[in-house]
């Protein structure tokens, strides 16, 4: 097998953008700068990190009477988002690529009713606007958080990223995913095809519990999961969020649940470990079916990240994730009796400049099927992250991906990407 | 002639001077720390700590410490404190991670300003 199809396909997942996230609404209401709270525009350090735990506020004014609910910046915020880019696909045969330039204008995000509520709630909201007039719920949720400022319970209820994570388990300070969050196990040998769950791709319904106390945080959440939709071989995953995003009544995990937990421990102030496990259900289409065909997948994905900040201006981060999942039987018409294994890492660094200006550069590697010989993606990323002006930030980044097959590289990927958001 | 309006102009300029300076030192003078206290709680204290020692929760993450007011011999002047108060630190050639507070009244600051001063020895 010198070339994969779906796996190549697997690869463009990748440069899907993460949006950036930073809320000048937070800083105007605690008349701050963002880099009390961010290391780099939107990668929380640990006073961000505490912040968002005590619910948008100070954690020792958890369970204080808010006195700031005046004014209508302090919870509404805006933000736009324009992606210049250019991306090039090479064969690894040699034969002729694909080069693609672009200049999107991806829309807006709207977050209003965004912040600390009274003494003990919060809620965020947080609306997607399509440049071409699509509305889309990425985030809204409300939490309650009970408690003193070093030992307190939170409850999240909503939709919302499955986890909130620190430095290397959060989410990244440039552009794209790593691989190994980014990217759903794969496996090609059976003509199942993805799995279409990975860690970070999708904010989901849940109810969490989480506990806090100083530095450790434990949450455990129960989730809706993910549904699988399309026809005639075009399929695509999405939050089962309800309505229509909902699974099928016939579906055997019409009722299931996913179950996940998230521990983070931080040691001193900049450096942490976290952990993370989620067992999930997921009805897949067969592929190459004559007929509608799903089989149930039971899967369960774990990882460890670590950071550490020797230096002020200095991040290394790292981390690994593990997956099993099964594939289709035909012979059984059900799931296999094994589950295959799909592994990745990744080491980041991340060096600040100065307040307004840093760098990122990680390398990732992941492996969708440890069954499939030595299939594997790896990937180098280099971005340049700039607060230009007042509201104004440009992330600029460069990657490059070589998709392997045992035998060969089968194709390399470069992109080059220019984010400008403007956020009030 | 062209001395005594050199000297004129000096004389107005002089005399506009004074009474602005008189101006700032009487809202300086009426200043008022117990009224401060809150307003350095609610605005300063995160970054500042609650007892002027730079040690405030969301300070601790900053590039730049946020500057204590315990040491007399090293407080700055009022007009510095006040006017990175009302325009952030870059304004006083310190950290831009110090953002400004204009939406205080000058009153405001130099009630903020009287009550900074208590913590210096």
């Amino acid at each position: 097998m010198l070339c994969n199809p779906r796996l190549v396909a697997l690869a463009c997942i990748v440069l899907t953008p993460a949006a950036a996230l930073a809320l000048p609404s937070f800083a105007r209401r605690e008349g701050v700068s963002c880099a009390t709270c961010h290391s780099l525009v939107p990668r929380l350090n640990r006073t961000g990190y505490d912040y968002r735990n005590a619910g948008y506020r100070m954690p020792d004014k958890l369970g204080v009477e808010d006195a700031k609910f005046k004014e209508f910046g302090d919870f509404n915020s805006v933000r736009s988002e324009t992606i210049i880019s250019w991306m090039k696909s090479s064969p690894g045969d040699g034969s002729t690529g694909t080069t693609q330039t672009s200049i999107n204008v991806l829309g807006a995000s709207l977050y209003p009713l965004t912040g600390a509520i009274a003494k003990n709630f919060a809620s965020r909201v947080e609306l997607d606007v399509s440049a071409s007039g699509g509305l889309s719920v990425a985030n809204m949720f409300v939490r309650g958080t009970f408690g003193s400022e070093d030992h307190h319970v939170n409850l999240r209820v909503g939709v919302t990223h499955p986890w909130e994570g620190y430095g290397a388990s959060d989410l990244p300070a440039g552009l794209s995913l790593p691989l190994a969050l980014g990217m759903p196990s794969f496996e090609a040998a059976s003509g199942t095809g993805s799995t279409y769950f990975a860690p970070s791709l999708f904010n989901q319904a849940q109810v969490e519990a989480g506990y806090t106390y100083k530095g450790f945080n434990l949450a455990a959440s129960v989730l809706n999961g993910l549904v699988v939709q399309g026809s005639g071989g075009a399929f695509g995953a999405s939050p089962a969020i309800g309505g229509s995003l909902s699974r099928d009544p016939t579906d055997p995990n019409h009722n299931t649940k996913d179950f996940q937990v998230v521990a983070n421990q931080f040691i001193g102030d900049d450096n942490a470990i976290s952990a993370y496990y989620y067992h999930g259900s997921l009805s897949l289409p067969v592929a190459g079916a004559t007929t509608p065909t799903t089989f149930s997948n039971q899967f369960d994905k774990a990882a460890l990240f670590a950071t550490l900040a020797p230096f002020k201006k200095l991040w290394i981060l790292g981390g690994a994730v593990w997956g099993w999942d099964h594939t289709y039987d035909a012979t059984a018409a059900g799931p296999s009796a094994d589950r295959f294994l799909s592994s990745g890492w990744f080491a980041e660094t991340n060096a600040r400049y100065n307040e307004s200006v840093g760098l990122i550069a990680r390398y990732d590697y992941f492996n969708p099927s440890r069954s499939t010989g030595n299939d594997n993606v790896q990937g180098v990323t280099l971005a340049l992250n700039g607060l230009v002006y007042g509201g104004l930030q440009g992330i600029l980044e460069y990657q490059v991906l070589k998709t392997n097959t045992s035998q060969s590289v089968v194709r390399t990927d470069q992109s080059l990407q220019l984010h400008l958001f403007f956020a009030y | 002639m062209r001395h005594a309006s050199i000297a004129s102009a000096f004389l107005l300029f002089a005399a506009v001077a004074v009474l602005l300076t008189s101006e700032t030192s009487r809202a300086a003078e009426g200043a008022s720390a117990d009224r401060g206290k809150e307003i350095y709680g609610e605005s300063c204290a995160k970054c500042h700590g609650k007892s002027g020692e730079g040690d405030g929760r969301a300070g601790k993450s900053l590039e730049h410490k946020p500057t204590a007011f315990t040491d007399k011999s090293k407080l700055a002047t009022d007009d510095k404190l006040f006017k990175a108060t009302k325009e952030g630190g870059k304004a006083v050639g310190q950290s831009s991670d110090m953002e400004g507070f204009p939406k205080l009244s000058d009153d405001q600051i130099h009630d903020v300003v009287a009550y900074i001063k208590t913590f210096a020895k």
